[in-house]
């Protein structure tokens, strides 16, 4: 089974992301993992135009970022050396270390840390954009989503969503 | 107008990552996963970035696994394989499905998503060995391949002596080519008719031997 192929109908204009960290939470080092539901609460048709009301919600998992001077001078001696497998045991003897690296996102040892986002939104579409209003269920699907750390505790973005047409079934 | 009883559509994208940082370097992603589920599908775009010349000429045989590993420490499923688009980048499209495997509690199945050159794939189950790049998302349901894996269904030709041809135990099948060629059938004369061996009339030959 193929996911529906879906008729795009309306692309929004972008929807600049601004979010603030709540407190308590690490700076961001890279960014994980993105979610984005948006949810349509009503709508209203009339003759011209028509009328949503929804709220999109952003789920943002994040690695903290790191102090960067140390690790570095450590990776540069192990990396750049030759024998970088060995190591020097306490006692003078040189053994091999077994030891893979570890998998992971570079940072296996920290934590992902998860932060919900919830932003309202209330726009109107011009009925010439779309085709078929008379059996319109309207759906948002997601068309791009970037976001990056900001300075600080922040996140920058932008998120564009497109209306689309989702008629009920009318067999099950 | 009341529409939604609860969204029915998610997107997710998550980057992917090098295991190791460079050093001195700032991490930067690999490629990125895309995911969107409606209702009960869902179907996932893999895509690698164009910079790391994976499909380089100069390591042309290489191909490059996709796995999924669920709760971090379980078996990876191998999904498919990076192609090659116009612009050099690995796409790989999936498409499965999240039905029958909701929770409803809400709890987020966190999985793991690796990309692994082929001939390491005997290493996978060591931490690291291969792996190229690696995300980690969490979507709200598990996931299941969709694909159906026990039927092949083969393209029906008609051909009008195929069917005397498999009765006849004149003629047998053979594999005359080792490997066999795909989508070829090769057939043999078993026990050849004794019509076969007798020559026509020829004025020119003295006797009306087989030549063999």
């Amino acid at each position: 089974m193929v996911v529906q192929e879906i008729q795009k109908n309306y692309v929004f204009p972008r929807i600049p992301l601004k979010f603030q960290l709540p407190e308590n939470y690490p700076e961001v080092g890279c960014i994980s993992s993105i979610s984005v539901v948006p949810e349509i609460r009503d709508f209203r048709l009339n003759r011209e135009e028509m009328e949503i009301r929804g709220s999109y919600q952003v789920t943002v998992s994040y690695f903290e970022a790191l102090n960067q001077s140390e690790p570095d001078k450590i990776r540069e001696i192990e990396y750049d050396d030759f024998f970088s497998h060995l190591r020097l045991r306490a006692d003078g003897l040189i053994t091999d270390s077994g030891e893979e690296l570890p998998a992971g996102t570079g940072r296996s040892s920290q934590e992902l840390n998860t932060v919900q986002f919830e932003r309202p939104f209330h726009t109107f579409v011009d009925l010439e954009f779309i085709n078929r209003p008379r059996n319109f269920k309207p759906g948002l699907i997601i068309e791009r989503v970037n976001l990056e750390a900001g300075e600080g505790c922040s996140l920058k973005g932008e998120l564009v969503l497109s209306l689309i047409n989702r008629p009920r079934r009318t067999h099950r | 107008m009341e529409v939604s009883q609860g969204p029915d559509y998610r997107y997710y994208k998550a980057n992917l990552y090098p295991p190791v940082q460079p050093p001195g370097g700032v991490l930067e992603p690999f490629g990125t996963v895309e995911i969107e589920i409606t209702g009960p599908k869902g179907r996932m775009n893999c895509r690698t970035h164009q910079c790391l010349g994976l499909f380089a000429e100069t390591h042309p045989r290489i191909k490059y696994q996709v796995m999924l590993q669920k709760e971090m420490d379980g078996e990876p499923v191998v999904i498919g394989h990076l192609s090659v688009d116009r612009s050099g980048c690995g796409v790989l499209k999936w498409d499965f499905s999240t039905a029958g495997s909701d929770s409803g509690e809400g709890i987020p199945v966190t999985y793991k998503l690796l990309i692994a050159a082929r001939h390491d794939a005997g290493l996978r189950g060591k931490a690291g060995g291969g792996v190229l790049m690696s995300g980690v998302i969490s979507l709200k349901s598990a996931v299941r391949d969709n694909r159906v894996v026990g039927f092949k269904k083969e393209v029906k030709v008609r051909e009008k002596g195929r069917d005397i041809k498999e009765r006849n135990p004149f003629f047998e099948k053979v594999e005359p080519f080792q490997p066999p060629i795909p989508n070829s059938v090769w057939w043999r004369i078993g026990v050849l008719p004794d019509s076969y061996w007798q020559t026509g009339f020829c004025p020119r030959q003295k006797s009306n031997k087989a030549m063999y």
